[in-house]
């Protein structure tokens, strides 16, 4: 038996934390109502706030401080929404672990169903509350927080067999979080393909009670082990029961994708956008699906409002500006698709691999029109962005360059693209494969597949031997060998997570050593940056953090 | 080019005026608060200000939830929650109202119990049945939950002079001849109906939930009860 006294104050089963001397953000498009949010925390003993008025501000701030709490009203106006904020916050990485991010809405319904397992706010509050019901609800989410904490920060680092063995520990151990942990213990499960464990998981937890997101979670099995119509039917109902289940209507669009029914994937993505129009990904990915079923105005309005909603967030990209290029070019309004291309290339001045890709397509637009000289002058733009960022160039944008080059007959130019991508994917047989396709349509096949099995053997045989010498011993020599290749071919996985194991093995022997560790840390981030993550490269940045101790 | 309003046009209005009326309520909340702390000694004159707010968002909350299960494609958005937690919650919220009034609030639930339920739907059943102990308690309330026989039973009870017999009597004959609560003239009328339909919603096992109004609570006072079918507690094993 609790009385209230004891919950607003100091008894013994009531909320112990104090929120005092923590970094707190307010987030709310009318100021009355900042400043009211700011005097509840001062009087539960938090003397300063920042406060942000809108989207834009709000993740400035966050990029710039590093919040305990952030207190961040749904529904903004016509700017983002709470939940996008949160969702970029999170995509650049501005939110550290610990950050409480509690979501204030006008309506219960909303609550739980918003976005994905990751970006879930800790708490939802519905308006209008008072300051006891907000102490209550800080001090239960810093107590989670706190009781959580060793998974959320192994899943952060990506090292996600440990985050589940922790949360295995702590959910046989009978934790009071029983219900958030499991929450999180499915959607790992779900992360690292262990499909059978997640089923018998989800359903135990189902035969017991009715939790949305276990359902959900089983949808998702249902989708891995490709039984998708069981999985429509799962994600169907989701929907049904809770109109903003959004991703519940992404899951059956990707289920009705894979049974190849296009226009019902449509039809579930068109419903979300209209739910929340904001995704830039949805969007896109709405209108590249009504493309294909030969629905242009949808493809073109759902390309327009990706681009609108992109304009200012960290989620636009060439992708919409593409999208809208196909269609502008298929109605045969080459002027739209210009200016169309001209506001992609001020958009994306900031982002050299969206950017590439755009200027390409501008060449390409501009070929294609007989402006033989305009394109010249683009393709020259793409190819001084191509060398300036070979790094962070993803091979499909290096591909449409090499395409375009060739198709101008820049040799030169094409050539070296060619060649480039067949050293940096000489393990990646799906690329190669596209790559050979591409110098075959463009009529290049005589003098460039010599050139491609060349490159890709060179250095096939370098990781071999590299491979080798470790084997006998001889990591110095391994490292050398590799790290060679590694400058070679600076975006190959293979040669990145080896050279990254020669200094660990290395360390091993010898001990931790600040120049190696500093070598494989930055051969790892290659590989993260390039997109390539994988169980292997997880298990290498474990090894390294071990060392580090 | 003007139209009639549609059904959509009333549906976006009403979640449009909700949010700005909760904007509004929010503030004056706050407003409230403030005088208060600058006068603490007649504290308690604020108290009927909180409870009025109070009022106006359960009314709303009311109002909106009655129209969405009246929608077609209604289905309840049942999740799984810690009822100690849940029940602690609201008496957090209302907290500052009953402290203002004198009354004393006491929650009694086992640690740990658990259950399914619509949150949204079966707070607001709760809020309608505090907002009326709280007009006519003398000194406390008990708010309570426990799991028996197949249902978890959420209740609230007072020590003030309990229902008329009058209603009760009427409340149950209609129950007896399965006809609508009349809700034509009386707020009264529209939380019973309203706590009945939700109660209703819920269903497991072949059983449905139910409400129950008596006089003969823990306190003395009124007592009343929404029961809701609940298996026991979950356990996870891996």
């Amino acid at each position: 038996m609790n009385s209230l006294d004891m919950l607003t104050g100091s008894g013994k089963s009531g909320p112990q934390v104090s929120i005092s001397g923590r970094q707190i953000l307010i987030v709310d498009d009318f100021s009355d109502m900042r400043i009211a949010v700011r005097r509840m925390l001062r009087d539960l003993g938090e003397e300063t706030a920042d406060m942000a008025s809108n989207g834009k501000d709000a993740i400035e701030k966050i990029r710039h401080n590093s919040y305990d709490i952030v207190l961040c009203d749904y529904n903004l106006g016509d700017g983002k929404d709470g939940q996008q904020i949160l969702e970029e916050a999170h995509h650049m990485g501005f939110i550290k672990p610990s950050c409480i991010f509690i979501m204030i809405t006008a309506e219960t319904s909303m609550h739980f169903v918003l976005g994905a397992i990751e970006c879930q706010p800790d708490d939802y509050i519905a308006k209008p509350f008072t300051k006891e019901l907000l102490q209550h609800r800080l001090a239960k989410a810093v107590t989670k927080k706190d009781e959580l904490m060793d998974i959320y920060k192994a899943m952060h680092k990506k090292q996600y067999a440990d985050a589940i063995k922790i949360a295995e520990q702590q959910l046989v151990s009978k934790s009071r979080y029983t219900l958030d942990i499991a929450k999180l213990l499915g959607s790992l499960y779900l992360k690292t393909d262990n499909y059978e464990k997640a089923s018998d998981f989800f359903q135990k937890l189902l035969a017991q009670k009715y939790m949305p997101w276990a359902k959900f979670g089983l949808g998702q099995v249902y989708y891995q082990l490709e039984d998708y119509t069981k999985a429509i039917v799962v994600f169907d109902e989701l929907t049904a029961e809770n109109e903003y289940y959004l991703e519940a209507y992404d899951w059956s669009a990707k289920c009705s994708l894979a049974m190849d029914d296009k226009v019902q994937a449509q039809e579930k993505l068109a419903t979300a956008s209209r739910i929340s129009p904001k995704t830039v990904a949805r969007q896109c990915e709405l209108g590249g699906l009504a493309k294909e079923n030969g629905e242009l105005d949808i493809a073109s309005s759902a390309y327009r409002s990706a681009i609108q909603y992109g304009a200012h967030s960290c989620f636009k990209s060439s992708k919409e500006y593409l999208g809208m290029n196909e269609i502008l070019l298929e109605k045969g309004d080459t002027l739209k698709a210009l200016s169309n291309l001209k506001e992609a290339r001020d958009q994306l001045k900031e982002t050299p691999a969206d950017l590439l890709q755009v200027v390409t397509a501008t060449a390409d637009v501009h070929a294609g029109k007989n402006g033989k000289e305009e394109a010249q002058r683009y393709l020259e733009q793409a190819a001084k962005i191509y060398q300036e960022n070979s790094s962070a160039i993803p091979n499909e944008a290096s591909l449409t360059l090499a395409a375009t080059a060739l198709k101008l007959d820049d040799m030169k130019l094409g050539t070296a693209i060619v060649s480039s991508l067949a050293e940096n994917n000489h393990d990646d047989d799906e690329l190669l494969g596209d790559l050979n396709a591409m110098v075959n349509e463009t009529g290049h096949a005589d003098e460039l597949s010599e050139i491609i099995s060349s490159s890709t053997e060179e250095l096939r045989a370098l990781n071999k031997k590299g491979i080798q010498l470790a084997e006998s011993g001889q990591l110095k020599e391994s490292l050398e060998l590799l790290e060679k290749a590694a400058e070679k071919a600076p975006n190959s996985k293979a040669f990145n997570l080896n050279t990254a194991l020669a200094c660990i093995m290395l360390m091993k022997k010898n001990g931790a050593d600040d120049q190696l560790l500093f070598k494989a840390r930055s051969h790892l981030e290659r590989v993260e940056k390039a997109g390539k993550v994988d169980e292997r490269y997880a298990e290498l940045t474990k090894m390294l953090d071990a060392l580090k101790r | 080019m003007t139209s009639k309003p549609s059904k959509n046009h009333f549906e976006a209005a009403l979640a449009l005026t909700i949010h700005d009326v909760k904007n509004s309520l929010a503030l004056f909340l706050d407003r409230v608060e403030a005088l208060q702390a600058r006068d603490e000694i007649a504290g308690k004159k604020y108290a009927d200000f909180k409870y009025e707010i109070k009022r106006i968002n359960n009314n709303l909350i009311r109002l909106l939830a009655l129209y969405k299960v009246g929608a077609e494609n209604f289905s309840l958005q049942s999740d799984f929650y810690y009822i100690d937690d849940f029940l602690t919650e609201i008496g957090a919220e209302y907290a500052a109202v009953l402290k203002d009034k004198g009354i004393e609030l006491i929650i009694e639930c086992s640690d740990g119990l658990n259950a399914s339920l619509d949150k949204g739907l079966v707070h607001g059943v709760l809020d309608n049945a505090l907002n009326n102990a709280a007009r006519y308690t003398q000194s406390k309330i008990v708010l309570k939950a426990v799991q028996k026989d197949g249902f978890l039973i959420l209740s609230v009870q007072d020590d003030g002079p309990g229902y008329p017999e009058q209603m009760l009597v009427k409340n149950q004959q209609q129950m007896d001849c399965n006809t609508d609560i009349d809700v034509s003239n009386s707020t009264t009328g529209l939380g019973i109906f309203f706590s009945q339909i939700v109660a209703g919603l819920h269903q497991a096992n072949g059983d449905a939930g139910f409400i129950k109004m008596t006089n003969q609570g823990d306190l003395g006072g009124s007592s009343f009860s929404i029961h809701l079918p609940s298996e026991e507690a979950l356990n996870i094993e891996l």
